[in-house]
């Protein structure tokens, strides 16, 4: 296998003139985004830079305690952004849904995947852990936040059909399944429409990391392979956690909806 | 007990599934066609079965509803203004047969109306509202 060629920093420095090409693009078009392309291209190069030499301290300094903080850490951040992402007002009891579907779905997948795929060994090891922690949580981060916007859009919109519903004597996971369905759907369609793009219409940035790191494309496939079934996993049961106990939130003991006007 | 709002919704679908849809929702034995026409016709409803729901206008939506919750066969049947978006001479034609067919099965009507001349026609018992307070 050919040795890895190092970047310098000359040459990551001569990759920003992608910026500056990009800069004097909305310039000339008079598009005003020259500061968001800044902030954006110092945060990314900061925040990276950042998590390299974090990341770089937990490799070599393996500890249970230390891993354990990282996914609480990144847990919370995703918890957060889904709260943040969603427009209008999310209610108490379905940020709890949220928070328990996300911890729940992507612990259970991540565990399964690392100790019974993967077979990692010790169980806490930051080199597998904390990337593929990484990638199951962004992707079922990003399932849910469409399946909260879906599913809070859709029982407002729709509010006089479930009443109607409830009124003919639907129960309220009747009245609301197709909005359920719905909310679903939105939020699992891109993790499968991802896979069916893979290999052809792009190459997954795990799996071209690896084959750049000197690793052979075939064990790099099987493990971007493994890894999709891992995040198709862990989204489908974030999500579907979060649709089954979501859309409860929104009646009250006497099964009447509670979604103001 | 089911109860039927002044403005009903109407679901995405033809007359005949918004029909069925309450029977489904309670979880009752689906009706054949000519019983869902013999519905339609109780409303003075005079529509093919097939046809979009939702193209229909304001009171032959309303009269869909009332064949809705008619088919569904409640013990008690809550009706507010049923007939708001009616005229006159339908609106009597269908709380009459409403009232007809509740009374035929012993089923219990309650409908809320700003009809003082509906009410003294067809109520057995009558609660008169007036600024919130029952007089």
């Amino acid at each position: 296998m050919d040795s890895v060629i190092e970047l310098q920093l000359w040459q990551m420095a001569a990759a920003y003139i992608f910026v500056v090409a990009l800069l004097f693009i909305v310039r000339i078009r008079g598009i005003s985004r020259e500061k968001e392309i800044l902030i954006s291209s110092t945060r990314m190069t900061v925040q990276l830079i950042l998590v390299g030499y974090i990341l770089d301290y937990l490799f070599n300094n393996i500890n249970p305690l230390n891993t354990i903080g990282v996914i609480v850490v990144m847990e919370v951040f995703a918890i957060h952004n889904i709260y943040k992402r969603t427009k209008g007002t999310l209610s108490k009891p379905l940020k709890k849904i949220i928070a328990l579907s996300m911890m729940f779905g992507t612990l259970s997948s991540l565990i399964y995947f690392l100790l019974a795929v993967i077979h990692i060994s010790p169980w806490y090891d930051p080199r597998y852990f904390i990337p593929i922690a990484g990638m199951l949580i962004g992707n079922s981060m990003t399932g849910i936040s469409l399946g909260v916007t879906r599913l809070v859009d859709d029982m407002y919109a729709e509010r006089h059909l479930i009443e109607s519903a409830l009124m003919l004597g639907a129960t309220p996971k009747m009245a609301t399944k197709q909005i359920v369905d719905n909310a679903f759907d939105s939020a699992i369609l891109p993790t499968i429409n991802s896979m069916v793009g893979m290999g052809i219409i792009f190459l997954p940035g795990m799996m071209t990391g690896q084959i750049l790191s000197g690793i052979s494309p075939v064990t790099a496939v099987s493990y971007q392979i493994a890894i999709m079934l891992g995040i198709l996993g862990s989204v489908a049961i974030t999500v579907i956690l979060f649709v089954q106990l979501g859309y409860k939130t929104f009646f009250n003991e006497e099964k009447q909806l509670v979604v103001n006007e | 007990m089911t109860m039927l709002p002044q403005t009903p919704a109407i679901f995405h679908g033809s007359i005949k599934d918004n029909l069925l849809i309450g029977l489904k929702f309670a979880e009752k034995p689906l009706a054949s066609d000519n019983q869902l026409c013999d519905a339609l016709k109780r409303v003075k409803l005079n529509k093919a079965l097939s046809q979009d729901a939702e193209k229909l206008s304001g009171g032959e939506k309303q009269r869909v509803a009332l064949a809705r919750v008619v088919l569904s066969n409640p013990e008690v049947l809550l009706l507010d203004e049923p007939s708001s978006a009616l005229d006159e001479d339908t609106e009597h034609i269908i709380i009459e047969e409403l009232v007809n067919y509740s009374q035929k099965r012993g089923k219990t009507l309650i409908m809320a109306t700003h009809s003082k001349k509906i009410a003294n026609q067809f109520s057995d018992q009558m609660i008169e509202i007036k600024d919130g307070k029952i007089i």
